[in-house]
């Protein structure tokens, strides 16, 4: 759904909104729900599906503690050790927000038809395409048979022949291995390759590639013929566990109907990246939020904001650009603003050399300490310039700003570590929930 | 027009090299595979090393822009750019494959690479509207014939030409700025003497964007400039699926236009990737020519996406996209069809 832009005489495009929202992540998502919740109009500026589409498709609270290896399971209690030990953390303000924001999520995915699983008090460890374990505090649905439980199940690890992206004898043997190391009561994992016959004779496919196939009627046909021949000559098999590939669109119903053929539980591996989980994810955070009203703006991105008392302008331009492609520009204007557009991934904050800037507040953090950067990899020391980042008032406005309505939320935010503390999207989360209520607030 | 500049393009697209990220999803890889060639990853490796760039042309030849690698371009450069600049070398250094060179010089012929067909010139040329057909629907004159006469229930007057032919799409797609400059003075002289410049191809109101940014008021693409009149009426008597031009959805969002105000809500749906995620037909304005057999994959699986039921057809308002669909669906119309 598009908004009818009203032009002016120079050509530019002029629109209000009370709310705007920059950032089409998780945190733009939940900022833009929240304050629509409360009667405002609201606009989304969203140039991508930002970190949230290139996640794992799953919801990490608090999965790590700092200086420590071990997962955290009971993220509630986790919590009260973090925010202790790390008071500029934002949970420290917002951890009592936390069960709120958590419903305002289920119900936005729910919108969206992508139910999340999960207790929410407790992570669940979920194998993902490395080999290892990820803690995570809700799944989609779709995952929910692939979560580690204290039975012993035998589990099938399939992957795709020609796609390297996921190993499944190695991930097979590595995830018994962590088990055994770790003392869990051990599952048994087998694995195989999954040869499609549109596939025959191909030496390399990409995650994308099977994913579109599995979307049509026939790719769902060959799959779920060639999985349950794959399983009828091995002993009993209780979990099918799949390469992160299970169709762009339609996961759902590829995955009912292998449940309701085999009588298995089936689900996929945790991915990152270049993996399709996230995709869904975003799509279905859009498809929630338009059932509520709000405009979304894809594939336009802030250039610039300047602000007064009453109100914030925001120059964008539309679509991509290139050097073919004049900016396509646009002019918003707001009441209030909310800045939820990513860390250092995400686009929001850029090192120039050892110099951290927010990009849209043209906003110096300054330089990256040696003793901030941690070299070696594999300690459980955190690094610290990961922290960096704006730093905003118990309602969530930007401290330097703190005359405007300029609000700020997700990992653009100081204080702590999405990558270390396995914590980017209850962050995003809770802190775009709030940001979009404050916002609202903000403006009576 | 304004010349490529290398070093702004350098920089953006050698750090590009996430590669993964943003080819792995484009219909291109997506549905052709990502073995059939050495990996579109390459393209970047060559470019930043300024290395052995003759090896990534035959990628630069079998692309299909798309807005599924171009939002995830990092660095803010899109893949199209990266994908021009290569055919542009290739052509400036006489490196284009053998089996290319042939279409390369059809388009510096501006030779409608649709198909034969004759220039069409109707209607008034004192006007103030200026339709410009595209390739692809100036092979008859049915289109022509039609958006004359809805333009006299709406008592105005237009003038038809197809004498541009792609207005210089793909001169452009293939980098060469000189000869689009030729184009581009002889076309700024009729432009100017019309109130409204209004095409049914998506890639051609792309190119005169491109040429005319001080025109860009007074361009229309098809579906805007129908909305925008009195008397419109509109063939409600099949159900519509509505397959929407890539070009307004990635480039030019701010020209989308909300088709429920066209269509009664129960004649129409969208298929799965629409409006921000439509996919094209694999046409790509006549790059989809240079690799028919790709261009067909990625038709073929467009296709699926409409799941088209017994009482449906695939509306597009881009005549392009519905030559490359026709190839493989007997039930395509575009707007002027059922207007």
């Amino acid at each position: 759904m598009y908004i009818i832009i009203v032009k002016d005489g120079d050509g530019m495009r002029l629109t209000n909104a009370d709310v705007l929202v920059i950032g089409g992540g998780m945190a733009g998502c939940m900022a833009a729900k929240s304050a629509s919740q409360k009667g405002k109009k609201v606009v989304l500026l969203a140039k991508n599906g930002g970190e949230t589409e290139l996640s794992s498709g799953a919801v990490d609270i608090l999965g790590k503690l700092r200086d420590s290896s071990d997962y955290v399971y009971d993220y509630e209690s986790a919590m009260a050790k973090l925010v202790l030990e790390n008071p500029d953390h934002p949970y420290v303000t917002k951890k009592d927000r936390l069960k709120e924001a958590e419903e305002c999520m289920l119900e936005l995915l729910r919108a969206g038809e992508y139910p999340l699983y999960g207790d929410g008090k407790n992570n669940d460890l979920v194998p993902n395409y490395l080999g290892t374990f990820t803690p995570v505090a809700y799944l989609p649905e779709y995952l929910k048979d692939a979560k580690r439980t204290n039975g012993v199940r035998n589990i099938m690890v399939f992957d795709f022949k020609g796609n390297d992206f996921f190993n499944a004898e190695y991930a097979a043997n590595s995830y018994a291995q962590i088990e055994a190391a770790n003392g869990y009561l051990k599952n048994r994992y087998y694995s195989c390759s999954i040869e499609l016959d549109e596939f025959k004779g191909r030496n390399r496919l990409s995650n994308a590639e099977i994913a579109d196939f599995l979307d049509t009627d026939k790719g769902r046909e060959q799959f779920s013929d060639q999985v349950k021949h794959l399983i009828s000559s091995v002993i009993e098999i209780d979990v099918l566990l799949f390469a992160p590939v299970l169709g762009i669109n339609k996961t759902n119903l590829l995955i009912e109907s292998l449940r309701e053929q085999t009588q298995k539980k089936v689900a996929e591996v945790l991915s990152y990246g270049t993996g399709i989980s996230g995709y869904r994810m975003s799509r279905a955070l859009y498809k929630g939020l338009e059932k509520t009203g709000v405009v979304i703006l894809r594939g336009f991105k802030a250039q610039s904001i300047a602000q007064s008392k009453e109100k914030v302008l925001i120059r964008a331009s539309a679509g991509v650009r290139d050097q073919l492609h004049d900016p396509n520009e646009v002019e918003y204007r707001c009441k209030s603003l909310v800045i939820a557009m990513g860390g250092y991934i995400g686009g929001g904050m850029k090192a120039r050399q050892r110099e951290i800037w927010v990009n849209l507040l043209e906003e110096n953090l300054g330089f990256i300490p040696e003793n901030d950067v941690n070299l070696d990899v594999f300690s459980n020391k955190d690094t610290g310039f990961l922290s960096y980042g704006i730093k905003v008032d118990d309602n969530m406005r930007v401290s330097n700003r703190s005359d405007y309505n300029i609000f700020a939320c997700g990992e653009v935010l100081s204080g702590f570590n999405s990558v270390y503390e396995r914590s980017g999207c209850g962050v995003a989360m809770v802190t775009g929930y709030v940001a979009g209520k404050k916002a609202a607030e903000a403006i009576g | 027009m304004k010349k490529f500049d290398f070093s702004k393009f350098y920089y953006g697209s050698a750090d590009c090299f996430i590669s993964n990220i943003n080819f792995d999803v484009a219909p291109s890889v997506r549905v052709a595979g990502a073995d059939v060639t050495t990996g579109y990853g390459v393209v970047y490796t060559a470019i930043g090393t300024r290395f052995d760039l003759d090896h990534v042309v035959n990628e630069a030849f079998r692309w299909s822009d798309n807005y599924e690698s171009d939002f995830r371009a990092i660095d803010g450069m899109p893949i199209a750019e990266t994908m021009r600049y290569i055919r542009m070398e290739a052509v400036d250094r006489g490196g284009v494959p053998q089996k290319y060179q042939d279409l390369v010089l059809k388009i510096k012929d501006k030779v409608n690479l649709y198909g034969e067909g004759k220039t069409l010139e109707l209607g008034e040329k004192e006007a103030k509207i200026l339709f410009l057909p595209g390739p692809a629907s100036s092979l008859d004159d049915k289109h022509a014939k039609k958006f004359l006469e809805i333009c006299e229930k709406n008592s105005k007057k237009a003038f038809i030409t197809s004498k541009f032919n792609d207005c210089g799409y793909m001169l452009l797609e293939l980098g060469q700025y000189d000869d689009v400059d030729k184009l581009k003075s002889l076309m700024g002289e009729v432009f100017e003497r019309y109130d409204q410049i209004v095409t049914d191809d998506g890639y051609v109101f792309d190119a005169l964007n491109i040429l005319f940014s001080e025109f860009r008021e007074k361009m229309f693409f098809i579906d805007e400039f129908l909305m925008g009149l009195e008397h419109l009426s509109i063939s409600q008597e099949q159900c519509y699926v509505l397959h929407e031009s890539g070009v307004i959805n990635r480039i030019y969002p701010n020209k989308w236009v909300d088709y429920s105000e066209f269509l009664e809500e129960r004649n129409f749906r969208f298929p799965i990737r629409s409006g921000f995620d439509v996919t094209d037909a694999g046409i790509s304005g006549g790059l989809g020519f240079f690799d028919i057999d790709l261009m067909d994959k990625i038709t073929k699986r467009r296709i699926l996406d409409f799941e088209l039921k017994e009482n449906e057809v695939i509306l597009t308002p881009c005549t392009a996209e519905a030559f490359a669909l026709r190839r493989h669906c007997e039930k395509v119309v575009t707007l002027l069809d059922i207007v």
